[in-house]
């Protein structure tokens, strides 16, 4: 038998996409399952064509601060590139990143105003406990005028609500797993949750925040506004409409299953 | 709750350095104005430059109020 045919009945190591790589050794990560899982990932954006929507997709893979930290969309270790920044009591694990629910968040220098346009915006997470009190993620103003937060629980109520003043309403489905925030139109936003039907909430529109978006809490303009979630994914993008919410959803879904993580 | 007490002086030689890579110490003040830091900052920090935060006095958490806005549209 040639060299050649010896060489074509060898296992092939699967390609791994370019940006699923890059985002890998940024990381330093080379555990099998999570390489796999990043892949996949990658690969199911692309297909979905949401890949070139995202400005920030933060995985939380790997179990420290600084696996945790990089940007799947662009993983340079620069604010410019919307590389997180962890303050106060954050624990990081395999399941991702909890707070202490006193003083930790996470900085996403990706702000509202500059890097986001009015009505096309959106915001996702994957939260693995359920909250009763706090925003696992966003941006409030003073007195609560214009919002661009989760808050999935306060007395009863879901407060979630992004571009419009803050408002509550019933809540739906389990109050953890994974959620979307996607404004395309002026004076209304659509709220995915899961195990229940999207929303379309109608208000005033309001301009966006010149704030960056946190993880963990609310930036609330001056001071933060700390929960106790733990996250498994986060990430900020152009709105979304039904179909690639869809399929996004499945994407993050089938990645948390992969990594064990899924609530 | 378990925190650690701060200083004012003490609060600003933190602000701005990393208790472990990639993570900064973030000192807030309570319902007293006391300004602490949380009990994971303490365990997990690994910089050499503050090992005087072992030796900070412990307080029970008292938090300042969740300030929460609802507008009526």
């Amino acid at each position: 038998m040639s060299y050649y045919s010896l060489i074509s009945l060898m296992p092939k190591t699967p390609a791994i996409d370019p940006d699923a790589s890059a985002f890998l050794t940024a990381a330093g990560i080379t555990s099998p399952t999570i390489t796999s899982a990043i892949n996949t990932l990658v690969l199911s954006f692309k297909s979905a064509g949401v890949w070139t929507k995202m400005r920030a997709i933060y995985p939380l893979v790997g179990g420290t601060a600084t696996t945790h930290k990089f940007n799947l969309k662009d993983p340079r270790d620069l604010n410019a590139a919307y590389r997180l920044q962890f303050f106060g009591g954050v624990t990081h694990d395999s399941n991702g990143i909890t707070s202490n629910g006193t003083n930790a968040y996470a900085d996403t220098f990706l702000n509202d105003l500059t890097h986001l346009t009015n009505t096309n915006k959106s915001i996702s997470m994957y939260i693995r406990n359920v909250l009763t009190v706090g925003s696992p993620m966003g941006i409030i103003n003073s007195r609560g005028v214009v919002s661009n937060r989760f808050y999935p629980e306060f007395l009863g109520l879901d407060y979630s609500t992004l571009g419009l003043a803050q408002s509550g309403r019933s809540i739906a489905g389990p109050q953890k797993g994974f959620f979307t925030l996607s404004k395309s139109v002026s004076g209304s936003f659509k709220y995915y949750r899961p195990g229940t039907a999207a929303i379309t909430v109608l208000g005033t529109n309001q301009s966006n925040l010149n704030a960056n978006y946190y993880l963990l809490g609310s930036n609330n303009m001056g001071t933060t506004e700390f929960s106790l979630a733990n996250l498994a994914f986060a990430s900020i993008q152009e709105s979304l409409n039904d179909t690639e919410e869809a399929n996004f959803r499945t994407a993050i879904i089938a990645f948390e299953t992969t990594l064990s993580r899924n609530v | 709750m378990i925190v650690y007490i701060l200083t004012e002086q003490q609060k600003e030689l933190l602000i701005g350095k990393e208790y472990i890579k990639d993570s900064y110490f973030n000192p807030i003040q309570d319902i007293e104005d006391n300004w602490i830091i949380s009990e994971e900052e303490i365990s997990q920090c690994t910089n050499k430059e503050v090992e005087w935060i072992k030796d900070l006095p412990q307080i029970q958490f008292n938090p300042k109020p969740p300030t929460m806005f609802i507008i009526t549209e």
